[in-house]
């Protein structure tokens, strides 16, 4: 399904390889909202957001000739807007491996939980508020589909350090999202 | 583990990635991919020469090649993101409101330090911001800058940090991401010095804002002279005065080498202009509205206006930092400027539209009660409407040629043309020094040539007529689309002398050509000479709508989003009449639609013109009630007239009347409404903080107990999830109009 994907842009991206500008603004705009999505997730604001994608794109569209197809366009570019983000935070000093807070907050009861109501702008607000360091953990694994090994690699942080900002990522999105809504 | 959050997260995975990119993004990539002339502004040649201090914070090329329009889109949407970062701070009013008007100041500087926080590794009292500063000598002072801070303060906040200081660099000049921890760390201090103001020479000189930052400003000697000083706002200089008459010093201790070690800047005054404009009256005059006491008139009649122009226009002064003249102000078109949550009817339903009415108590008048009555119309998916015969009547003379004119009506236009299919035609024509065709009707699915078209138009040439109108109607005509939307829209920033100079001779026209099936809408762009008043006048008499354009986000809204709504007509000539009940309301005032007033005896007459209903839009209107008191059935009304009441709990009968877009007979909608305890609706708190924002700025006599506290507050509980952010907007422009009306008083 997903090598599918991408021989049916294989064209554009043969002729991003010639520098065609209006190949790379097709492939931007095939991409531009879930590469955006994922940014804004990472950086937790908007301009650190789009200034990262501009990089990145920049970086992607000059060294789309090392774009071999083992993986499909879409994962290789994932990658490199994952890269960008992770440089930004660290130049930031924004990643920090220690400084949690303390309290996840209560986590019974949750069986009971009704969760047709959350509404996706509460879900992003929510992970929005993480820690940058969880925040990151947290997207790339729940949301991107990356397991801990590679984090661990990505941001690099041993696996166990990817799997405990997980779980407290999980303790402070479940705390925050189940408050009761105030009125 | 069973997880139903999580589980839940990740069945809606898709629906999580709801943000949209802005449009420049693109362009901002491309621009860097494929540079045009490349150029070094002359600020980075100077400072390379001087040889002096890097300017850590920005690359400086890009920043200059930053075109005005994505400068100001910037800060259009990053202040519409403001909301959530603002949660980390302390959420009193007072405290947003000094971080607001600070924001406003860095806003005339250009550069925000407040953006570029960050933690600091070394000092974790500290927080950073980034930034530039005007050494002695033309030398600049990359910095960054550091202040120890107290709970919830931050960068650029000046009060309550306990000291500061600029750790900066002397060499690295290439180097955009500097290390700091081995650099030089100098105290600031400031100083007063005891230069009298008035000895200092013509020439360019730093200029300082309530002692904090600094930016290039300029001193001039006039002919008898007197001192004038200017200083930088978003690419203008504004005159303005010197305060306190004296100088300020800055010294940067011993540290680094700033020829001699201290600069001179004159503080000025940042909201010298907020009120320039607010008492000006070159706009149509607005009477407002006066209670009618029912026992003397019981019905209320006027037109629907689904118009948002005076909100976008009145937006315009407040991003500049000024209260607009009380006149811009149309609270009709605040109110209406807004999508509300509003049920569409069904294809088949009965009416065209879906009507619906609440009343609670005045926010403003706690004894009064306010009426919002809504509609909403049918909604039309894209693909279902019907064709449309689009004819551009542009403006291209030379005053059309500042960024927020022709280079922002060809962006939209762009976003336009992507909308189009192959069933709608478009044609273009110009008036300048002559008029012409540079369109001919061009089917909606040959983007490019259409595309191709708008590149090459140019502003040039004096605004001279021609035969403008004249040559958009006999296309329109050879082209007209049956049952389609057949519609002129002229482009303007004011200079619309199309080829009849006479005005009533060119309204005469209009109406004329609007029997016809022809109507018009107007785009209003820029500043300075918009004629407002007039432009309003002539959309309104071709059927059409009136918008006034300051930004991307506005083309994109009036052109994309509302291009059901705007473009297309599902109702026209839509009249309201209220006929009120005595008994229970003693008088009414309706709010805003001044120049929609229709005569009572003008609603059943069908040859009256109204305002016209497009799918998908949604028409609220407010009046304020006074309930009555009375208890009695009789009412004495003078000395020989004694009224009967009728017994009925109705409080008012509301009667809609319209037409098909075809039709020529009106259909008539009434029904009675009695008044029921309700919640408030998150429709009534939005139009009716609107409706408050509009009485504050037009400092109305009706204002009662207004105030900014009271909207700003209805306009948060009105926000609802904002998938747009112009509520959040809004929000925004009633922080700054308080704080504006606070500096204005200040200065009266």
């Amino acid at each position: 399904m997903e090598s599918h994907v991408t021989d049916l842009h294989k064209d554009l991206i043969d002729r991003c390889k010639h520098n065609d500008v209006s190949a790379q603004k097709a492939i931007y705009q095939l991409y531009a909202k879930a590469m955006y999505n994922l940014c804004l997730r990472m950086m937790g604001n908007q301009m650190d957001a789009e200034d990262c994608m501009q990089e990145a794109f920049v970086r992607a569209f000059r060294q789309i000739n090392t774009f071999k197809a083992q993986s499909t366009f879409g994962a290789w570019l994932k990658r490199i807007i994952v890269n960008q983000c992770i440089n930004q935070l660290k130049q930031n000093k924004r990643l920090n491996w220690h400084d949690l807070p303390a309290e996840p907050g209560s986590t019974d009861s949750m069986e009971e939980e009704d969760t047709s109501g959350i509404s996706s702008d509460t879900i992003n607000l929510a992970i929005q508020k993480l820690p940058p360091g969880s925040r990151a953990v947290f997207t790339l694994k729940m949301l991107e589909g990356y397991d801990h090994l590679e984090i661990a690699q990505i941001l690099n942080i041993s696996v166990s350090t990817s799997k405990s900002q997980f779980s407290r990522a999980k303790d402070l999105l479940r705390a925050a999202l189940t408050k009761p809504v105030q009125s | 583990m069973k997880d139903p959050i999580f589980d839940h997260i990740k069945h809606n995975r898709q629906d999580l990635d709801n943000a949209e990119p802005s449009d420049l993004l693109w362009q901002r990539i491309e621009s860097d991919l494929h540079p045009k002339n490349k150029r070094h502004p002359l600020i980075w040649w100077m400072t390379a020469a001087a040889g002096a201090l890097i300017l850590l914070f920005f690359n400086v090329g890009n920043f200059e090649e930053q075109k005005p329009e994505e400068l100001s889109q910037n800060q259009h949407i990053e202040n519409l993101d403001q909301e959530p970062n603002f949660d980390q701070y302390p959420n009193s009013r007072e405290v947003r409101k000094k971080y607001l008007r600070q924001q406003m100041i860095d806003a005339i500087l250009g550069h925000h330090t407040s953006d570029y926080n960050f933690s600091h590794d070394m000092n974790p009292g500290f927080v950073r911001g980034r930034g530039v500063m005007r050494g002695a000598s033309w030398k600049d002072l990359g910095y960054y800058l550091e202040q120890e801070t107290g709970p919830g303060l931050m960068a650029g906040d000046m009060n309550g940090s306990t000291r500061w200081r600029a750790v900066t660099s002397e060499e690295n000049l290439n180097r955009i991401n500097y290390n700091y921890s081995n650099a030089p760390t100098i105290e600031l201090s400031a100083t007063t010095t005891s230069v009298p103001f008035m000895n200092i020479s013509p020439g360019t000189y730093n200029v300082s804002i309530e002692g904090q930052q600094f930016t290039m400003g300029r001193v001039e000697r006039t002919d008898d002279g007197k001192i004038d000083i200017y200083r930088p706002f978003r690419g203008n200089t504004f005159k303005t005065k010197v305060l306190n008459n004296q100088t300020y010093t800055w010294d940067f201790g011993d540290g680094i080498n700033l020829n001699g070690g201290r600069s001179v800047y004159i503080e000025v005054d940042p909201f010298q202009h907020v009120g320039d404009y607010y008492s000006n009256e070159s706009y149509n005059d607005i009477v407002e509205n006066e209670f009618k006491k029912t026992l003397d008139e019981h019905l209320s009649t006027f037109s629907i206006d689904v118009d948002g122009a005076s909100y976008s226009n009145v937006r315009r002064y407040i991003n500049n930092h000024q209260l607009p003249p009380k006149n811009a102000v149309r609270i009709e078109e605040f109110i209406n400027y807004f999508d509300y949550e509003l049920e569409a009817p069904d294809k088949d339903a009965e009416h065209p539209f879906n009507f619906s009415h609440e009343i609670h108590d005045c926010p403003w008048n706690k004894s009064h009660q306010l009426l919002q009555i809504t509609m909403k119309g049918q909604e039309i998916p894209k693909d279902d409407l019907p064709p449309s015969n689009l004819v551009f009547l542009l403006d291209v003379s030379g005053s059309m040629s500042d960024y927020n004119k022709l280079p922002l009506l060809k962006k939209g236009m762009k976003l336009l043309v992507n909308q189009l299919r192959a069933q709608d035609k478009v044609s273009i024509v110009v008036y300048a020094g002559s008029a012409g065709v540079v369109l001919e009707p061009t089917s909606g699915d040959r983007k490019n040539e259409i595309i191709e078209a708008l590149d090459r138009l140019q502003s040039g040439g004096s605004t001279a007529g021609g035969e403008g109108i004249n040559l958009a109607y006999k296309l329109a005509e050879e082209h007209f689309k049956k049952g389609g939307n057949n519609r002129i829209i002229l482009a303007t920033d004011g200079d619309f002398n199309v080829g009849i100079s006479d005005q009533d001779e060119l309204i005469k026209l209009i109406e004329e050509k609007r029997k016809t099936g022809v109507f018009l809408s107007v785009m209003g762009y820029g500043m300075g000479n918009l004629q407002d008043g007039t432009i309003e006048q002539i959309a309104n008499k071709g059927n059409g709508n009136y918008s006034y354009i300051d930004n991307v986000m506005e083309a994109k809204k009036v052109m994309v989003n509302e291009f059901g709504g705007t473009m297309f007509t599902i109702a026209k000539d839509v009249k309201l009449q209220l006929e009120f009940n005595p008994a229970k309301v003693e008088s009414y005032r309706l709010i805003g639609y001044e120049n929609r007033l229709l005569k009572n005896e003008d609603f059943a007459n069908d040859t009256i013109d109204a305002g016209e209903l497009g799918a998908g839009h949604s028409i609220v209107a407010l009046y304020e009630l006074v309930p009555a008191k009375a208890t009695s059935n009789a009412i004495v009304k003078s000395k020989y007239q004694k009224v009967e009441l009728v017994d009925s709990e109705e409080w008012m009968t509301i009667k809609f009347r319209y037409k098909t877009p075809t039709g020529t007979k009106s259909k008539l909608i009434e029904y009675p409404v009695t008044y029921e305890k309700r919640s408030y609706s998150r429709n009534f708190l939005l139009s009716s903080s609107l409706a408050e924002f509009g009485l504050l700025l037009r400092d109305s006599e009706h204002k009662g107990k207004a105030s900014f506290e009271s909207a700003i507050n209805h306009a948060h509980r009105a926000k609802g999830n904002d998938s747009r952010g112009y509520r959040a907007e809004f929000i925004r422009l009633l922080e700054m109009s308080e704080i504006l009306m606070e500096e204005y008083e200040k200065r009266k």
